[in-house]
């Protein structure tokens, strides 16, 4: 995958030595060369790099064969490494990079859509000054001059940040301006983690929780498998030990407890519906009945830790937490609690006591902090807030993260950054903070930007350009060399200076080709540190923690599609379906059904939801499993000045987020508005199978007892029509994909990958509310039992390549046909669209050009096209389309097999984009003639079904029922 | 069982049938009463007033159709999971409508009924008409329009030939054949009027264009018996027509696997359903015509009385097949099929579409077992357009509400029309009400030669 060479301009490369003597040849050459030079530098500002077009091909480029290269995305401080696929110069595809601990090859849909953002229409073009366009150069001046107060009045406000590039630019900044103050600030972040570490431990460490060892987890408020900065990682950890290869195999065990249901709480074995404020009572009353067992070594007094924990413990309900508490003392040493980022510090600090009482070496690695710190020369935003009230900021350089519109509300940062006499913003939309700064420079995209970064393990990898920039614009590394003196300062030199300083002796042009191709600096993760418990500091800590307060608790969290508001002009993430609602275009006030019953509200009412004197308009929408006297709102809607795709979307929940109470908080007063309802756009209405053997599922010991529990959804059927052509081992392939339910999380980033892979249009909200969308992909899920408790279960359903498709006979015009490899095909350019196909799917799979897309939404027009994989065609308005199985990469593969003297297709040679994609590699696909692959293993166990396997229509798709693993001593 | 005798047993019980004709005209007074509409129409403005209604009609027809074609069917409610929608309703609606004709005019020749003479004309022409809106509906239907023509086997140079598998392909070939026939049968039939208009037309020009068009029509000996013939041979050819093209509208529906659709009862079912919605059409067109142009005496009760009666018994057919229907959904067993039967057409969305077609289809048709009804035609009327609301509603029932609840309910999805919808749906109203004045204004629409033959035969029989 990632052999290719890496990207560089075509600086050194052939063609560029000394001519000896001119032949006409070279002469057309080089005028070409002249005429391409003359138009590049047209385009960009200060460019001193030259991109020059190749006069001799390089050895690995030929045009129409894409390339892949590595960098890496960053969200929050903490990267994930990628691989792009490079389409003829333009990004096309975001993959996982396997190399990289936070990807082990897999994406999610924020990486995955990422790239649709390098090519938003609407990004800004150019540098303005107090909203007229501006040059570079008057910029430089403001930035880069002396300051005769060695900067007392110059502030900057940027993301956390692990990169040791910014660090080291920081560091210089600091030198010139010793006075200047450093504030790191992320909408989508906590420093409970820190500080909770910081009671425990005495000092910030970081823990990372290594899965793969992992038999039971308990975790509170967090969903570490869908959100998070080693997510990717961890769900892929996490299955290996879920996925259950044979009946009576051993499987981990998953407690969670949670206020909105997540992606994780839907995999759990048991899940405690709790306010975010008494799930800090769950793991105290653990941590008590752990204390209580013979043979839990407690690093700190009992009767004091007791006593500290007793009035939040006394809460919860004996017996329940009793058993949880005893299989994770059974589990000691391969047990491990996990807290989430938005509880309190205390909860933190408690969580690594469970574990130091749980034995958590192994699974759990402690590391000093990977994010850049100033120690005394940064201050939080609360503190810069109120030193630009007070008049003591002359300049505020704010390096990305849009902080007039996602800081808590009560710092009103928006009216400060006027009050300031300089204000410079890097941002990549001129939103709402471009809109109060004076300076306001567009960002690069990361896909057209150089640098470096951290992974939550503190892996290194370097962020490499993959197209020159689409518009004029400037980084964070680059302003901070402006200010640090630098008048024309080049990310990428900028890059490869400090890593040459770095480095001394090494050779740098190996280190620099080599990284670039591996996509991490290998052997850069930080150690793990022993660090023991801290008793003190913990046990005044947790003493001191009151009991949470009565009344509604408002749960602030950063959305899993547009996060804290910067993917909100992502047409993708807006279209995807959030995991567990299935709501696009919107967000929405979630509470359980107990509790809409209670304020007589239901799904769509409008409500106005007030806390501590301020107050939202919000949508009502009904979550199953939602925890009563709590609701959960989602960040990064409703933008105030927003970009086209993203106005007029959701509701802006940050009115509701104060700094001391950035997570939420108890209080919140609920009033149902009358008037029209305000429609929430759904992929998904019907939530219950209504009885119908579709997702199938078991507990382990049910599994155990009855291994052919899906002996009725699987195997021959009688049948009228002529035998198959088989698929002997060995022979021509005949694709198959499996499916495990037991680990589908439901996150979706397969959905995601599936539209960037095949060019699937965005039809809007009015689109999603006329069921017209068109996701080749989807993730039904299937909530059972009562709603206030709900099992719930994701099963991804796409076209099942059916052997005896419906479809296909009653396409009047052989549309759709069956081919020898087994995929049911769409000829679109014969389809001449009557539809007939969609209603005999009895998977409705298919979907249908309603509209030239392009021409009816906005959101598909303009640069996005550049986007589009070449391979795939583009549907016109009336035609039918749906799942290929990545066909345009079967055939690749085919390509390449049958240059290469016609050999078989090895295993795991081709995979489709969704299981490329998915994080917990639920979906295998292979040839069903490579019977070694995981797909064909995983049809062999008992557990396989087909869905609808009663209508005979032998899918190529098939699943694995599902199996839970709950503790038996809870009923 | 003729006429006649079915007349003599019923004449002990109750008063006697009125018969089929009033009166002796003699031929050339029914000449005169049936041909002068043809020269001076009567009530001009209110004609002209009804042309204006139908013609506005058709212009929104057009409108409809123009937005359809030039935007996408996006501009329908259509969706995933329904993607047959009023586009499929009205057609099956306009050609069930479409079957009244092609019965009267060949299956009643056949059998020899007499009381089909004063209406069959008429009959033809509304099946015809009806036919040509049904057609509109499956053109439009197509994602692209432009390449309907892939539905026909042609020898296309990609040597692509259309799937025969599907019952679309056999759909466009069954309409096609009934119209291309019906229009042939109907032509055939107004030969002997065309001729009398040629020699009874005022003005040359008109004798001119008449004249072309009756083909040098004689009305000699020779001619007659030719003439005859023919006639009985097309109708011999048409009479299968009636039952193959309604069997194979609703192949559309049976060969798939969607629950209530996938069905073997269907073929009869539509073809009972089309009949009876065709005399309801019949009834609702005759009555206010009858009166208008004052034909009591040409369509008599009697004709009413036997539309009625046939209302009445395609109306059990299809009583019976709901039946059926609810019993083998329940006999299959079929979690999908007992859903659909027995949740969501009473009780989802739309249901009270399926409690329409209940009243409608079920209850009201039962007022024709009194003969008083029969008799009155007011009330035919009232009857036959609600058993035509009923009908719409069961296409609706069959096609709408099946797609909306059909196997995975993740994808359960309702249905709503748009604007669109809906204004194609009155269009094509519009559109059949103009085609339908043009033809009463522009030929005797009964045909003059066969009622004055029946005439002839009626006063023979006096005489025996």
């Amino acid at each position: 995958m990632n052999d290719d060479e890496p990207f560089e301009p075509a600086e050194g490369r052939p063609g560029d030595g000394e001519p000896d003597g001119i032949t006409r040849r070279a002469m057309l050459e080089l005028c070409g060369a002249s005429v391409a030079l003359a138009a590049a530098t047209g385009c960009g500002q200060n460019k001193r790099d030259k991109l020059l077009p190749y006069t001799v091909n390089p050895p690995d480029l030929t045009p129409g064969i894409p390339l892949r290269f590595t960098t890496s995305l960053s969200l929050d401080g903490y990267a994930t490494g990628v691989l792009v696929r490079v389409n003829d110069g333009r990004p096309s595809k975001i993959e996982g990079n396997p190399e990289h601990p936070a990807s082990l090859g897999a994406t999610g849909a924020m990486e995955e859509a990422s790239v649709l953002g390098l090519y938003d229409p609407q990004r800004p073009r150019a540098i303005l000054h107090r909203r007229a366009p501006a040059a570079w150069p008057a910029l430089t001046r403001v930035l880069g001059q002396d300051r005769p107060d060695r900067g007392a009045g110059l502030r900057f406000l940027l993301e956390p940040t692990g990169s040791p590039l910014l660090g080291a630019l920081l560091d210089r900044v600091l030198r010139r301006f010793p006075a200047a103050r450093v504030t790191f600030h992320a909408a989508a972040r906590s420093d409970s983690g820190s500080l909770g570490a910081g009671l425990a431990f005495g000092r910030p460490l970081q823990a990372v929780h290594d899965l793969r060892k992992t038999d039971v987890i308990l975790a509170l408020d967090a969903d570490f498998l869908a959100s998070g900065p080693f997510h990717l990682r961890h769900a892929q950890h996490f299955a290996g030990r879920r996925r259950i290869a044979a009946p009576g195999a051993p499987m981990s065990r998953l407690y969670v407890a949670e206020a909105a249901l997540s992606p994780t709480g839907s995999l759990a074995d048991h899940r405690l519906q709790r306010r975010p404020g008494d799930v800090h009572g769950v793991l105290a009353a653990v941590a008590v009945e752990l204390a209580g067992l013979p043979d839990v070594a407690l690093p700190v007094p009992k009767e004091a830790l007791l006593a500290a924990l007793a009035p939040h413990a006394a809460r919860e309900d004996r017996p329940l937490v009793g058993a949880i508490a005893r299989d994770l003392a059974r589990h000691a040493g391969s047990a491990s609690v996990i807290v989430g980022e938005w509880q309190p510090p205390e909860t933190h600090a408690l969580g690594h006591l469970c574990n130091a009482m749980l034995r958590s070496e192994s699974t759990v690695d402690l590391l000093s902090p990977t994010l850049v710190s100033l120690g005394a020369q940064e201050q939080d935003l609360a503190a810069l807030a109120r030193e630009i009230d007070a008049g003591g900021v002359d300049t505020l350089v704010i390096l990305e993260g849009n902080p007039a519109y996602a800081a808590p509300a009560d710092l009103d940062l928006e009216r400060l950054i006027t009050r300031v006499a300089t204000s410079v913003y890097l941002g990549s939309y001129d939103d709402e903070t471009a809109a109060v700064s004076q300076w306001f420079i567009p960002a690069r995209h990361p896909l057209e930007s150089w640098g470096d970064a951290r992974a939550y393990d503190g892996t290194i990898s370097l962020i490499q350009a993959l197209i020159e920039p689409l518009h004029e614009g400037s980084s964070p590394a680059e302003m901070l060399a402006v200010v640090a003196g630098d008048a024309h300062p080049e990310a990428r030199l900028l890059l490869r200076a400090h890593w040459q300083d770095r480095l001394k002796d090494r050779d740098f042009e190996a280190f620099w080709r080599d990284t670039l191709k591996l996509g991490v600096v290998t052997g850069s993760s930080s150690p793990a540190v022993t660090a023991p418990i801290v008793p003190g500091a913990l046990l005044s800590a947790l003493a001191a923690k009151a009991p949470p307060a009565a009344g509604i608790e408002v749960a602030l969290r950063p959305d899993s599609r547009v996060h804290d508001g910067r993917f909100a002009n992502n047409a993708w993430l807006q279209e995807l379906p959030r995991p567990l609602t299935k709501l696009t275009w919107d967000n929405a006030a979630l509470m359980s059904p107990a509790l809409a019953a209670r304020l007589g509200v239901t799904d769509e009412d409008r409500v106005r939801l007030s806390l501590g004197g301020r107050s939202v308009e919000a949508p009502a929408l009904i979550a199953p499993g939602h925890a009563d006297e709590a609701v959960t709102l989602h960040l990064g809607y409703g933008r105030r000045r927003a970009e086209p795709v993203a106005r007029g979307v959701g509701f802006d929940a940050y009115r509701l987020r104060t700094w001391t109470a950035r997570s939420g908080a108890v209080g919140l007063e609920i009033t149902r508005l009358g008037g029209a309802k305000h429609p929430l756009a759904r992929t998904q209405m019907h939530w219950s199978t209504e009885g119908r053997p579709l997702a199938l599922r078991a507990t382990a010991a049910e599994y155990q007892k009855n291994p052919d529990f899906t002996a009725e959804q699987r195997g021959p059927l009688p049948s009228l029509m002529p035998p198959l052509p088989g698929s002997g081992a060995g022979g021509p392939p005949q694709w198959a994909m499996t499916i495990d339910l037991s680990i589908c999380t439901g996150c979706g980033a397969c959905e995601q990958a599936c539209q960037a892979e095949n060019n699937i249009f965005v039809v809007g909200k009015e689109g999603i509310l006329k069921s017209r969308e068109m996701h080749w992909l989807r993730i039904d899920t299937y909530y059972e039992g009562p709603s206030e408790a709900p099992r719930v279960i994701h099963e991804p359903m796409l076209c099942q390549h059916c052997e005896r498709a419906p479809c296909e006979y009653v396409c009047p015009v052989n549309a759709t046909v069956h081919s020898p490899d087994g995929l049911n095909e769409m000829i679109y350019n014969r389809c001449v669209g009557t539809r007939f196909c969609s209603n005999n799917c009895p998977y409705k799979v298919r979907r249908f050009n309603w509209f030239d897309w392009e021409d009816h939404v906005p959101a598909n027009q303009g640069l996005v096209r550049l986007q589009r994989n070449p391979e795939v065609t583009v549907r016109q308005r009336g035609v039918m389309e749906k799942c290929t199985f990545c066909v345009q990469r079967l055939r690749a593969t085919e390509l390449g097999a049958r240059i290469e003297g016609n050999r078989p297709i090895r295993e795991g040679e081709v995979t489709t984009a969704c299981a490329q994609a998915c994080p917990t590699r639920a979906i295998q696909f292979d040839s069903l003639s490579n019977p070694g692959s995981a797909m064909a293993r995983w049809r062999r166990e008992p557990r396989n079904f087909a869905v609808l396997h009663e209508l005979g229509t032998q899918p190529r798709v098939n699943y694995l029922a599902r199996i839970d693993n709950p503790n038996p001593e809870i009923g | 069982m003729s006429e006649t005798e079915t007349a003599a047993l019923t004449s002990s019980a109750t008063p006697p049938l009125a018969p089929l004709l009033l009166g002796h005209p003699t031929d050339a007074e029914l000449t005169h009463q049936l041909i002068s509409p043809v020269w001076t129409p009567r009530s001009r403005p209110a004609w002209l007033a009804a042309f204006g209604v139908a013609a506005l009609g058709t212009t929104l027809l057009l409108y409809a159709v123009t937005v359809t074609v030039w935007k996408g069917i996006g501009v329908w409610g259509n969706n995933i999971p329904v993607a047959w929608a009023f586009g499929i309703i009205n057609f099956v609606w306009w050609i069930g409508i479409g079957h009244a004709g092609t019965f009267i005019s060949a299956i009643l020749l056949l059998l020899e009924q007499r009381w089909r003479t004063s209406i069959n004309r008429f009959t033809e022409a509304m099946t015809l008409f009806a036919v040509v809106q049904a057609g509109l509906f499956p053109l439009l239907h197509l994602g692209r329009p432009w390449f309907f023509y892939w539905l026909v086997p042609y020898p296309a140079t990609m040597q692509a030939w259309p799937n025969f598998r599907s019952a679309l392909p056999w759909d466009a070939a069954a309409v096609f054949t009934y119209f291309t026939v019906s229009l042939v049968f109907w032509y055939l039939g107004l030969l002997p009027d065309l001729a009398k208009l040629r020699d009874a037309a005022p003005g040359r020009t008109r004798r001119m264009i008449y004249g072309i068009f009756a083909l040098g029509f004689r009305g000699s000996l020779e001619q007659h018996r030719h003439y005859r013939l023919l006639y009985g041979l097309l109708a011999g050819l048409a009479t299968p027509l009636v039952l193959s093209v309604h069997s194979i509208v609703s192949a559309d529906f049976a060969i798939t696997l969607v629950p209530s659709w996938h069905s073997t009862i269907f073929p009869p079912f539509f073809v009972a359903g089309a009949i009876f919605s065709g005399f309801a059409m019949v009834v609702t067109l005759l009555v206010p015509i009858r009166r208008i142009f004052g034909l009591e005496n040409v369509i008599t009760l009697r004709h009413l009385d036997n539309l009625a009666k046939m209302m009445l018994v395609t109306s059990w057919i299809v009583i019976y097949s709901y039946l059926i229907e609810d019993f083998i959904a329940w006999y299959s067993g079929s979690p999908y099929e007992k859903y659909q039967f027995f949740v969501a057409r009473p009780f989802a969305p739309g249901s009270m579409v399926f409690w329409t077609m209940q009243v409608c289809n079920i209850l009201v048709p039962q007022l024709l077992w009194w003969r008083r009804v029969r008799a009155s035609p007011g009330l035919l009327v009232v009857i036959a357009v609600l058993v035509n609301v009923g009908m719409w509603s069961e296409r609706f029932v069959i096609i709408v509400l099946s797609l909306q609840r059909d196997y995975l309910p993740s994808s359960w999805a309702d249905y709503a029309p748009t604007r669109v919808d809906i204004a194609l749906f009155v269009g094509t109203m519009g559109f059949f009400m103009l085609l339908f004045l043009a033809f009463l204004r522009l030929f005797p629409f009964i045909p003059v030669a066969e009622v004055a033959e029946l005439s002839h035969e009626l006063r023979a029989e006096e005489k025996v």
